[in-house]
C-alpha cells in the first residue's frame, strides 16, 4: 500500500513533467515517439495513480457500476482505440482542445480504470482482451504500411510506415510471450484450484 | 452456480445431472443436425443441377453452394465442439455461461449469413477468397458481403472466447497447455500416462483453432475494409494463406474435437481404457503442430508461394496421415478387438466413423503430392476426400454421440429403422465420395455451376446417392428430436 502511495505521488510528477511544453513537443516531433511513448507513458501516469487510489474506501454504489471490473475496462479499451486512429493523433496536433482530451482521457480514463479494474477482470476476458490486441496490432501494421495515402497529415509517409513496422513487432513480441506463458506454466497442486463460478 | 463435474459412477449409463448444461449441449445438437441435414438437401440440388436433372441457374446455384460449404463446416465446428465440452467438463472446469455465450453468438453469426446470402445473394463460396467479396461484377453487392463476412467474424469470436475458457479451464488444472499435451510425460520428466485423451485432445483443439481463428479474423476483417474502402488492398497472396491456413485448421479441428466420443465410449464399451501413453501423445502434440503449418497443401499451384512452404506442406501432410491411422484407427482396432463389445447404434457409429475418417484422408494425402496435385487440383477429386473425411467422419461421430445421449438419457429403443438406416447412410456416402473421386479421376472441375455432356453421369449418381444419404441423416434426426422432451427433462437425484 506504501509502495503505491509513492508510486502515485512518482507519477503525478511524471504526468506535470509530460505535459510540459518543450518534453510534449520533442515527443510529438516523430510519429513513433507520440504513438510508442508519450501515450503509454501518460497511460502508465494514470495507472499508478490509479494504484494509489485502489486502498481508498469507494461508496458502494461507484463499486456496483464497476462489478467485476468490466466498466472501467471497457471504458480503457474505448479511449485506447480512439488514440490509435491517425485522424485522432492528427487532431491532437492540430486543435488544443483534442491535445488536452489526449492528456486527460489517455491519463483517467485508461490509466486509472486499469489500475481499479484490471485485477477484478474475469481471467477469460483479460485473455479475450490481449487475443484482440495481438490481432489489432496486426491489423494496424497492415493498414499504416499499406495505406496508399499519407494517413496522418502531420508526418511524413517513411514514419507511417515505421509505425506499421513497430506494430507488427509489438504483435510478434506478445505472441510469444502469451504461447510461452501458455505453454510452459508451473505445474498446478490440486488444491490451487479455483472455481470458475459461485 | 458451480459448475458440477460428473464421475462415472456407470460409464455407459451415466446422465448428465446439471439440467441447464445438459440442455445447452442439446441445443448444439439440434442446431448442428438440423442445419446439416439442410446442407445434405441443398448438396442434393447442387448435383441434380450440376446434372441437367434441375436447372439451379448458375447465380443460384453459388448462392447454394457458398451456403452449403459454409454450414457444413459450421454446424460441424458447433457439433463437435459440443460432443468435446459434454466429455471435458468430466474432466476440468469449463463454464456453461460461456459454452451458451457461444451458442448464442453462433445463432446471430448464422442469421447474419444466411441474411447475406439469401437475402443480398452474396455467393463468393465460403472461402470468401480476396478480392472477391467486393469484385462480384454485379453478382452482390456490398452488403451481401459485409453481412456474410461479419456474420463468420461473430461466430469466431464465440468461438475464440470458448477456446479461452476451455484453455483456461486446463492451466487451471494441469498447469500450461503442455501438459495439458501431456509434455511432462512425453519429455522424460515424468513418469506414467499423460492427461486424460479428451483434455489431450481439447488442448490440441484449443492450440490449433485459435491460430486458425486469428488467421480467419484477420482476414475478414482486411476483406470487410477492402469492400468499404476499395483502395485498401491487401496483398492477394498473404489473404490467400490467412484464409485457407483458418479454412483448413477449423475443419480438420472439427474431427479432433468429435474424435474424444471415440476415445471416451470405445474405451467404455469394450471395458478396456484408452490411455494417453506415449505413442498417442507424440501423436498429438504432432497433430497439433502439423495442422497449424500444413496448410499450404492447399496452394500447391500457387507459383509465387514461396518453395519451402510448398516442400513443408507436401512431406508434412503425409505425415499427418501417422497420428490419424496408425494411433486412432490401429487404437480402435486393437481396443475392439476380442473385446466381446455389444454393438448398438452408438458402438457402430464410432467404429465406422474410424472408418470413414481413415479412408477419408488417404485422397487427401494422395492429392497433397505436387505432380498429383498438378492434375487433381480443383477437380471434385477434393469434395470426394473431404465428403468421405467429413460426413463418414465427423459427422459419424455426432451420430454416434446422440444415440449416447438418446440411450443414456431417455428410454429410448433403437430398432431395425435406425439400423438399415445405419448402414443406407454408410454404403451410400461411400457411393457419393466415390462419385466425386470418380468425377476427378475424368478431370471434372470442382464449383461449376454448368457441367459439360461428359460430365453429367457421375453428377446424377452423386445426387441419387446423395438423396439416400440425406434420407438416412434425416430419419436420425427425427429419432433424435422425437427424444429431445424426454432427454432435457430434469433427473431425480
Amino acid at each position: 500500500m506504501m509502495r503505491n502511495r509513492i508510486a502515485a505521488k512518482f507519477s503525478i510528477g511524471l504526468f506535470v513533467i509530460l505535459a510540459l511544453p518543450p518534453v510534449a513537443r520533442l515527443l510529438e516531433t516523430y510519429m513513433l515517439t507520440h504513438m510508442f511513448v508519450q501515450i503509454p507513458a501518460l497511460i502508465v501516469a494514470g495507472y499508478w495513480i490509479g494504484m494509489g487510489l485502489r486502498d481508498k474506501q469507494w461508496p458502494q454504489w461507484m463499486l456496483g457500476y464497476n462489478n467485476g471490473g468490466v466498466a472501467g475496462v471497457f471504458l480503457a479499451v474505448v479511449i485506447i482505440s480512439y488514440w490509435s486512429l491517425p485522424r485522432a493523433i492528427d487532431e491532437a496536433l492540430s486543435l488544443p482542445l483534442s491535445e488536452l482530451f489526449k492528456f486527460g482521457s489517455n491519463t483517467f480514463l485508461v490509466g486509472i480504470p486499469l489500475a481499479l479494474s484490471w485485477h477484478k477482470f474475469h481471467v477469460s476476458g483479460k485473455a479475450f482482451i490481449w487475443a484482440n490486441a495481438i490481432s489489432m496490432f496486426f491489423a494496424m501494421s497492415w493498414l499504416y504500411i499499406a495505406a496508399p495515402i499519407q494517413i496522418c497529415n502531420n508526418y511524413l509517409v517513411n514514419e507511417q510506415e515505421q509505425v506499421g513496422k513497430i506494430y507488427f513487432w509489438l504483435g510478434i513480441a506478445l505472441s510469444v510471450f502469451f504461447i510461452g506463458k501458455v505453454m510452459f506454466g508451473a505445474p498446478r497442486t490440486p488444491n490451487e484450484t479455483p472455481s470458475l463460478e459461485q | 452456480m458451480s459448475a458440477v463435474l460428473e464421475t462415472n459412477q456407470n460409464p455407459i449409463t451415466d446422465k448428465m445431472q446439471n439440467t441447464a448444461a445438459k440442455k445447452t449441449v442439446l441445443a448444439y445438437l439440434i442446431m448442428s443436425v438440423v442445419i446439416i441435414f439442410g446442407m445434405m438437401a441443398l448438396g442434393v440440388l447442387m448435383l441434380l443441377s450440376q446434372g441437367k436433372v434441375i436447372d439451379l441457374g448458375p447465380k443460384f446455384f453459388y448462392q447454394v453452394m457458398t451456403l452449403h460449404g459454409t454450414g457444413m463446416i459450421g454446424a460441424a465446428g458447433a457439433a463437435g465442439l459440443a460432443v468435446l465440452w459434454y466429455f471435458l467438463r468430466q474432466h476440468v472446469d469449463v463454464s456453461l455461461k460461456v459454452f451458451v455465450t457461444n451458442l448464442v453468438l453462433f445463432a446471430i453469426g448464422v442469421v447474419l449469413v444466411l441474411l447475406g446470402i439469401l437475402g443480398f445473394k452474396f455467393a463468393g463460396g465460403w472461402t470468401f477468397l480476396y478480392p472477391l467479396p467486393a469484385l462480384s461484377v454485379g453478382a452482390w453487392g456490398k452488403t451481401g458481403s459485409i453481412l456474410y463476412l461479419l456474420g463468420m467474424l461473430i461466430i469466431g469470436t464465440g468461438f475464440v472466447l470458448q477456446y479461452i475458457d476451455i484453455a483456461r479451464a486446463i492451466i487451471v488444472k494441469y498447469g500450461s497447455l503442455g501438459r495439458g499435451l501431456g509434455w511432462n510425460v512425453l519429455f522424460g520428466k515424468d513418469k506414467g500416462f499423460g492427461p486424460p485423451t479428451t483434455v489431450v485432445a481439447a488442448t490440441m483443439s484449443v492450440i490449433a483453432n485459435m491460430t486458425g481463428l486469428v488467421a480467419g479474423a484477420t482476414v475478414l476483417v482486411l476483406d470487410m475494409i477492402n469492400v468499404w474502402f476499395p483502395n485498401f488492398t491487401v496483398n492477394p497472396m498473404l489473404a490467400k494463406n490467412l484464409t485457407y491456413a483458418f479454412g483448413h485448421i477449423f475443419a480438420n479441428v472439427t474431427i479432433y474435437m468429435a474424435i474424444v466420443v471415440v476415445y471416451e465410449l470405445l474405451s467404455r464399451y469394450t471395458g478396456r481404457p484408452w490411455k494417453s501413453n506415449w505413442v498417442f501423445l507424440l501423436a498429438w502434440t504432432y497433430s497439433t503442430f502439423a495442422t497449424v503449418i500444413i496448410y499450404p497443401h492447399h496452394l500447391l499451384m500457387d507459383f509465387a508461394m514461396p518453395k519451402w512452404a510448398l516442400i513443408m506442406g507436401q512431406i508434412l501432410s503425409y505425415a499427418n496421415g501417422f497420428p490419424v491411422l496408425v494411433v486412432t484407427a490401429y487404437g480402435a482396432l486393437m481396443i475392439v478387438y476380442k473385446s466381446g463389445i455389444k454393438w448398438d447404434m452408438t458402438s457402430r457409429f464410432l467404429f465406422l466413423s474410424m472408418l470413414g475418417w481413415a479412408a477419408g484422408v488417404v485422397p487427401a494425402i494422395i492429392d497433397a503430392t505436387v505432380v498429383v496435385n498438378s492434375i487433381m487440383h480443383n477437380t471434385k477429386w477434393v469434395p470426394g476426400h473431404f465428403h468421405m473425411y467429413m460426413g463418414a467422419g465427423v459427422v459419424t461421430m455426432v451420430f454416434a454421440f446422440m444415440y449416447h445421449l438418446l440411450k443414456v438419457e431417455s428410454n429410448f429403443k433403437e430398432n431395425v429403422i435406425d439400423k438399415v438406416s445405419l448402414w443406407l447412410y454408410f454404403i451410400f456416402l461411400f457411393g457419393l465420395s466415390g462419385s466425386f473421386l470418380y468425377a476427378g479421376k475424368i478431370s471434372v472441375p470442382r464449383r461449376w455451376a454448368e457441367h459439360m455432356p461428359e460430365w453429367v453421369q457421375s453428377d446424377i449418381i452423386g445426387g441419387v446417392f446423395g438423396g439416400f444419404v440425406a434420407v438416412a441423416a434425416l430419419i436420425f434426426v427425427i429419432r433424435f428430436l422425437g427424444q429431445v422432451r424426454v432427454m432435457s427433462a430434469k433427473h431425480d437425484a
